[in-house]
């Protein structure tokens, strides 16, 4: 097992793209995060000014952090769909199974190497989430609401096996991103939208794939009660709409059988197709 | 010890509406090399895709060292398949290293060194593949092949692109593995090639396995010997009497017969002699592989 994420390790190792892509996501994470922080805040006085309550406070930094990071999701479903399609591209999946692997080391070796990113960043908010979390705050209770690292881990994976699906699935680098992308930013967003109001509300879409993957890290809602409870004038219906929500282990059940259901047909395509 | 390096047994490859292989048998022994020859699209490539594990056979089995088709035989197994397979952006030694972990080498520095020294890419090592030409590329596949020091050579065209000092470099090379005990499947459409290293020949044409043999039995089991006289007449009755003659080639002014290998000119020309014919021209003729493979072929 070692010696498969090895081998993949040495394919990205002086992929200068690869490399180029992760920073890009390491410093806008933290960046964003200043940016909030310096809003969060606010100037006293202002109408967005509150007192006491920070999304950047234990234990709400671990949802805003998760929060932020989970908008460049959609850069790391982009590396993984070039890394993967590389392989086709390079027809190196070819090569790697003359050499000697089966194929189902190939596509084993790729689970494992995108399990391996997604434990390094989920890793890297978790660092990013103790340090803000400690500038902000004291570290009191700092474990309390510490499963969404746990969550943002399984969100990635999602992205990811996504991501993995569709470069299997169109084998041209290009190609699968734009239909990656497109998917999440403009194809379920609209249908979703059109569900909900023709149904008149989010009791379905909710468990749409794209969704329930992507609302795993949902925007702070504890944020946003210390808010609404810091300003009783606009305790509005919007909380109504917030209850109506799944809570949170059940959508990580809902994603986590997505996740299993793209691992389970990537597999059977890789398995019945030829390289 | 089973000697059998490759067994297939009723292999079969059918794409969509194309019987790209149909029902091949075919042995291959420890240290032969075997080439394996037919035109384009004779199913060659589909043969090794199918026995490199890269494409899935419709129907029959193969099996490697008696191993069956365990992706661990391919450890044993230095290849090449249709084109040099490499990332773009990464070095010669660099690609050869992800081989190595494949393949799982020791002492992977040195054997890299190695490899890229007998293929005449040691100075570029440090060059990114995307930099090399045809040539290079089809080097440093070949170079990958021997990583292992394998057990058994499958080369698929392997002096594709090369200028004809490297094709003759690669010969030679193939001829001193195959001194080595070393096993070798080349497929090939350059028959000379074939001819200059093979000791076995199969040859396809449309997915059907035509001729197999050893490389004596495919060219050399006859003579060809180029005869003319001045009585033509005479000359040509002179054969149809001899049921050990037959004409292959006629000729206006001269006559190609097969003969048996064991006649000599000398043989021959004395029977005409006997015969009151005197031949003009006696001219031994030795069938190469390329006009033999284009006999059968037809």
């Amino acid at each position: 097992m070692l010696n498969l994420l090895s081998i993949e390790y040495s394919k990205v190792k002086n992929y200068t793209t690869f490399w180029v892509m992760l920073i890009i996501y390491a410093a806008l994470i933290p960046l964003i995060i200043w940016g909030i922080s310096a809003f969060d805040f606010g100037q006293e006085g202002t109408p967005l000014y509150w007192e006491g309550s920070s999304v950047f406070k234990f234990p709400v930094v671990w949802n805003g952090v998760t929060w932020v990071a989970s908008w460049f999701n959609l850069l790391l479903g982009i590396l993984i769909v070039l890394i993967i399609c590389n392989d086709f591209n390079y027809r190196t999946f070819k090569q790697n199974v003359i050499d000697g692997l089966s194929k189902q080391q190939v596509i084993a070796s790729k689970f494992l190497f995108l399990i391996a990113l997604a434990i390094v960043v989920t890793l890297y908010t978790f660092l990013l989430g103790t340090i803000f979390g400690l500038a902000f705050s004291d570290g009191g209770n700092m474990l309390d609401d510490i499963y969404y690292i746990g969550i943002y881990f399984i969100q990635t994976i999602g992205y990811f096996t996504l991501a993995f699906l569709f470069s299997i699935l169109l084998r041209k680098t290009a190609l699968s991103i734009i239909i990656f992308t497109l998917a999440i930013i403009v194809v379920n967003p609209l249908i979703s939208l059109a569900i909900s109001l023709t149904i008149g509300d989010n009791s379905i879409v909710q468990f749409f794939p794209i969704n329930s993957i992507s609302e795993l890290t949902p925007f702070p809602l504890k944020w946003l009660t210390d808010m609404v409870q810091s300003n009783p004038e606009s305790q509005s219906q919007g909380m109504e709409q917030v209850n109506m929500l799944i809570s949170q282990p059940i959508r990580t059940v809902v994603a986590t059988i997505y996740i299993a259901i793209f691992v389970f047909i990537s597999n059977l395509i890789l398995k019945k197709r030829d390289l | 010890m089973d000697s059998t390096v490759l067994h297939i047994k009723q292999l079969s490859k059918k794409y969509k509406d194309v019987l790209a292989l149909d029902n091949l048998n075919l042995k291959v022994e420890k240290g032969t090399v075997f080439g394996l020859l037919g035109p384009n699209g004779s199913g060659k490539t589909t043969t090794l895709g199918i026995l490199l594990g890269v494409l899935r056979q419709s129907e029959g089995s193969y099996s490697w060292f008696g191993n069956g088709a365990a992706s661990e035989n391919r450890l044993r197994i230095g290849a090449l398949l249709e084109t040099p397979n490499y990332y773009p952006y990464l070095t010669a030694i660099q690609n050869l290293v992800i081989v190595a972990k494949i393949k799982k080498i020791d002492n992977v520095s040195e054997r890299i060194d190695n490899a890229l020294k007998v293929v005449n890419l040691y100075d570029r090592r440090n060059s990114n593949f995307k930099t090399y030409s045809l040539g290079m590329k089809q080097r440093l596949a070949i170079a990958g092949a021997l990583l292992n020091d394998p057990e058994v050579l499958v080369l698929d065209e392997p002096t594709n692109g090369l200028d004809p000092q490297g094709i003759a470099e690669i010969r030679e090379l193939i001829i001193k593995i195959s001194k080595e005990g070393k096993t070798i499947i080349i497929a090939s459409h350059i028959l000379d090639e074939i001819e200059k290293v093979c000791t076995h020949v199969a040859i396809l044409k449309f997915g059907n396995l035509i001729r197999q043999g050893t490389i004596g039995e495919i060219i050399g089991s006859d003579n060809f010997v180029i005869i003319s006289s001045s009585d033509m007449i005479a000359l040509n009755t002179a054969i149809s009497n001899n049921n050990e003659m037959e004409v292959s080639k006629s000729k206006e002014n001269e006559i190609t017969i097969k003969v048996d290998k064991d006649m000599t000119t000398e043989m021959i020309n004395k029977y005409f002699f006997d015969k009151g014919v005197v031949l003009s021209k006696l001219k031994s003729h030795s069938e190469s592989l390329e006009t033999q493979f284009l006999e059968i072929i037809k």
